[in-house]
């Protein structure tokens, strides 16, 4: 397993062009964009598939690396968070990739440096009470594994949590609430370890 | 920069004037919330003091040593501040808790635009004097000889430039300005004050960064926006003028 986060491959993939889509928007230049590098590809759309994109992505929406775009004079905890989420996030991208080789080992490995990186996540609570709901319950989903691997469902919505909380930094804790419901019911327990040790004091 | 020549630098300007203003799609819970918005603004700012009320539009200011003005209408929150410090920490401790307040009680999701204003000034005592200093940067060219019939040093000059790239944008004008004030004392004053007479000649560099695009509320951290915004503001503006 590499020590760093893997690159890009060579070429486009369908998530590379999903992503070109929904980070650009609907506009003409994006969709040109993503059907040449999906002919380049190979890559078969159907007119539902256009048409799911189009529900997904109702509004073009600023990207958060536009927002901020000069980190040097962001505060510590948005530039640490703004650093680590996409380093998260090509972590699971490997992990997702080597479910899809067959490779669970690897796959696992990869949500490894995912968890190393959750702490520091962590301390950028300062951000919101939504950023540290969710980042509190990605970090807490990761630690009630008991060394059980995750599923490939499970790390989708993990990647989801966390690409929401990259998109939109101060996200509400009701929004927030809403991401770490969908973390629950792909089987993920959200709640710190501890917590739960309380629980079974407060029910004793 | 002295009044007899040099090159007008960045450097050379002092922070005179900043606002920063989200908009938003025309929210008439305005007028119902009024209210609660400014009581909730108030609670953390009690030296803001009302100056004007109207249904569409209410603003409350103070004169401290940094003059702010704040105002909420039914699509945008604006704060305004005279002198400010130099790193708008307070312009950007006010503007965070009016964005956050006006965006829960007006329920607002998304701005239409963001944007930063500031103004970089230099006084000068005479109108020739702050055009020479905008002349100065080579930015503005003028021919030598007269011009139009006239042999005279102009008197204002203005350079402009705005660039959007469909997300962000700015406008940028360097320019001279007049200030003139006639403030006569009111009736009954008269053996107190004179009143204020003044006419000051400024060079300014007036620089509005923005965000053209729709942006949630939930990605805009309005202290890091404006901290990085100032930032690069102040950086462009040193690379344009030098200093």
């Amino acid at each position: 397993m590499p020590a760093t986060p893997p690159s890009k491959p060579n070429g486009a993939t369908a998530s590379d062009v999903f992503s070109i889509w929904s980070s650009g928007g609907l506009d003409t230049a994006g969709i040109t964009r993503a059907t040449e590098l999906m002919q380049k590809q190979g890559v078969k759309s159907t007119a539902s598939d256009i048409a799911q994109v189009q529900t997904t992505v109702p509004l073009k929406y600023i990207d958060t690396k536009d927002i901020y775009g000069s980190l040097d004079a962001a505060s510590i905890e948005l530039r640490t968070a703004l650093t680590l989420l996409p380093e998260a996030l090509r972590w699971i991208d490997s992990a997702l990739e080597s479910i899809g080789f067959g490779e669970p080992i690897h796959a696992d490995d990869a949500m490894q440096h995912v968890q190393a990186i959750m702490p520091e996540l962590f301390c950028c609570r300062r951000l919101g009470d939504g950023f540290g709901a969710i980042v509190n319950a990605v970090q807490s989903s990761l630690e009630n594994l008991h060394g059980e691997p995750l599923l490939a469902a499970q790390i989708r919505m993990i990647r989801a949590a966390l690409e929401r909380v990259f998109g939109e930094p101060v996200i509400t804790f009701d929004a927030a609430m809403d991401q770490v419901d969908k973390l629950e019911s792909a089987g993920l327990i959200v709640d710190p370890k501890d917590m739960e040790s309380i629980e079974e004091l407060l029910d004793d | 920069m002295s009044e007899q020549a040099g090159r007008l630098e960045f450097d050379d300007l002092h922070l005179y004037f900043a606002a920063f203003e989200v908009r938003f799609d025309d929210s008439f819970l305005i007028w119902d919330r009024s209210g609660a918005i400014w009581s909730e603004i108030l609670r953390r700012f009690p030296e803001f003091k009302l100056r004007h009320a109207e249904p569409n539009r209410v603003t409350f200011g103070t004169s401290r040593d940094d003059e702010m003005q704040v105002a909420v209408q039914v699509g945008l929150v604006n704060v305004s501040v005279v002198l400010p410090d130099k790193k708008l920490e307070r312009l950007s401790r006010v503007a965070t808790h009016m964005t956050e307040v006006a965006a829960d009680q007006l329920e607002v999701a998304r701005y239409s635009r963001v944007g930063l204003r500031t103004q970089f000034t230099l006084d000068f005592k005479q109108p020739e004097a702050a055009a020479a200093a905008i002349l100065s940067t080579g930015l503005v060219k003028v021919p030598d000889g007269p011009h139009f019939g006239l042999d005279a040093a102009p008197a204002a000059v203005e350079y402009s430039i705005r660039t959007e790239d469909g997300k962000n944008g700015f406008s940028l004008w360097l320019k001279t300005d007049t200030v003139k004030i006639d403030l006569e004392s009111p009736f009954g004053f008269g053996s107190f004050t004179n009143g204020v007479h003044e006419t000051r000649h400024r060079a300014i560099l007036d620089v509005d960064r923005f965000m053209m695009s729709p942006v949630l509320s939930s990605q805009l951290r309005v202290e890091d926006w404006i901290a990085q915004t100032l930032h690069i503001i102040k950086r462009d503006g040193q690379r344009l003028l030098g200093g």
